[in-house]
């Protein structure tokens, strides 16, 4: 419940705010999102499986957004950078939709 | 979970009541429900074979661990219920061995760890021990146990509590919120603007290539229709040129009728009969003065026309002309009407024959009729410059 009112606060906070992203950061806010999206099912998923554990997930969520940047600020300053972001949003893309289907097993029973 | 956990102590009596009305007789002091049933079938337990009975009886009275697995499928509802219970609230000391967003769990692997949870968490050992194995064979109560503490979890997670986990997942979420807001607001709003340095440079790269390829083909294509202008324009003009000597040329070789300023002479025979060689006398007169055009009673004259025949029945090029000799002469009107009236001149010679002659000058003569000029047979042009 406070997960969805902090989520629900920070969309807020993004639509008032209006903050503009440093232009060093704009190649990698889109990989954080969807590695933090990635994360957050996780957590999901693992909350429904009766393994939830804040310290895991806060770690494997920073870590998951840290990893994702890194990997494609590597693939930046090698040379293939925009390849390496297709490469990070297809894993995390595969993540994200077997984890949304077992939270669906969960919930649906199919 | 209490209530299934409730109904634990009853089952053992129940079940045993149900499922052998047979054992009443033979397990008196237990149940008094079974005290109950005896009266009842006293004759069917006599028919009924004793062996069943026999191993019940030692069951339910000593619990030996073999014999209290093998009793286990009256009671497995008391299992899953602990699990449940245990699942619910998930030992944290355990959690950090097993990735929970990280890693995919092959599907049972979490049930297997959550049945490992249950043994420090749940008091009773011997039970869940023995209880695990036997409900993992069984799908059904496995499928139908997390489907119904699915939703279960779901509220629970609902349910407003103010734990260390929940302000940092709520934090996280927030940031995540804040985080899918600002890049779906970039990414609307710029499209260059999330680009990379790199691509920047290759799209402008592209771009100024594509710029260039562009203003080279302008530039073909300017010229080429340059050219086309310029050639049509030549073209144009050698036409017009063309065009020019045609009619000149059809004018001088009798191919085309012709108008004009110019003279009409009239030629009678009161008195005589001109003479062919006069009647070339006065065309020679004519050519000396200009004319340009002439057509003599119909018959157009050229270069090549010649008057032959007799007096009185001169011929124009083979055919014969009879007075009046009609002349019309484009040509200067001034410059050729006194050179015919000269002294010794064309007009002279015509009295001479007998003849009479007037001249009319007009500012309009037509010079209708025509011939068909022959192709040369010999003659070809010598070079280019014709």
């Amino acid at each position: 419940m406070i997960a969805v009112i902090g989520l629900v606060l920070g969309v807020l906070a993004g639509l008032l705010i209006e903050p503009t992203v440093p232009a060093n950061l704009q190649p990698y806010l889109p990989i954080a999102v969807v590695a933090a999206l990635d994360a957050l099912f996780g957590g999901l998923r693992a909350y429904l499986d009766g393994i939830f554990d804040e310290r895991v997930f806060l770690t494997s969520f920073l870590s998951n957004v840290v990893v994702a940047a890194l990997i494609v600020f590597l693939g930046d300053q090698l040379g293939v950078g925009s390849q390496m972001t297709t490469a990070v949003i297809v894993v995390l893309g595969i993540r994200i939709f077997s984890n949304a289907a077992s939270i669906r097993r969960h919930l649906f029973k199919a | 979970m209490t209530s299934a956990d409730g109904p634990r102590p009853d089952p053992s009596g129940t079940s045993g009541g149900d499922a052998q009305p047979d054992d009443g007789p033979v397990i008196d002091p237990r149940d008094p429900l079974g005290l109950g049933d005896l009266p009842l079938d006293p004759v069917d337990a006599g028919e009924r074979p004793t062996p069943d009975v026999a191993p019940e009886a030692t069951d339910e009275q000593d619990l030996p661990v073999q014999d209290a697995q093998a009793d286990r499928p009256g009671e497995p509802l008391v299992g899953d219920g602990r699990d449940d219970h245990a699942q619910d609230d998930p030992s944290p000391e355990d959690q950090p061995g097993s990735d929970d967003s990280g890693e995919d769990p092959p599907g049972d692997e979490p049930e297997a760890a959550s049945g490992a949870d249950d043994d420090p968490s749940e008091p009773a050992p011997d039970d869940d021990t023995v209880a695990e194995p036997a409900q993992v064979p069984s799908p059904a109560g496995s499928s139908a146990r997390p489907a119904r503490s699915g939703w279960a979890r779901l509220g629970h997670a609902m349910r407003p509590r103010t734990t260390q986990g929940q302000l940092i997942t709520a934090g996280l979420c927030a940031l995540l919120g804040f985080a899918l807001v600002v890049q779906v607001r970039q990414a609307t709003d710029t499209q260059l603007g999330a680009l990379r340095q790199n691509d920047l440079v290759r799209l402008l790269d592209e771009t100024t290539t594509r710029t260039d390829e562009l203003e080279r083909e302008s530039l073909d294509l300017q010229r080429e229709r340059d050219e086309l202008l310029s050639g049509s324009d030549r073209q144009q003009a050698a036409l017009d040129a063309a065009r020019r000597t045609a009619a000149m040329q059809g004018i001088l070789t009798g191919r085309l009728p012709a108008t004009g300023p110019g003279v009409r002479i009239t030629l009678t025979e009161p008195d005589g009969e001109i003479r062919p060689a006069t009647m070339l006398h006065v065309l020679e007169e004519l050519r000396n003065a200009g004319a340009e055009a002439m057509e003599l009673n119909g018959h157009r004259i050229t270069a090549s026309s010649a008057f032959t025949g007799t007096r009185g029945a001169v011929e124009l090029d083979g055919v014969t002309i009879r007075a009046p000799f009609r002349w019309s002469v484009i040509g200067d009107p001034d410059t050729i009407a006194p050179a015919l009236e000269i002294p010794g001149g064309a007009l002279v010679r015509v009295r001479a024959d007998g003849g009479r002659g007037t001249v009319e000058k007009s500012d309009r003569v037509d010079v209708t009729a025509v011939r068909t000029p022959h192709d040369p047979v010999h003659a070809s042009p010598a070079s280019d410059e014709g």
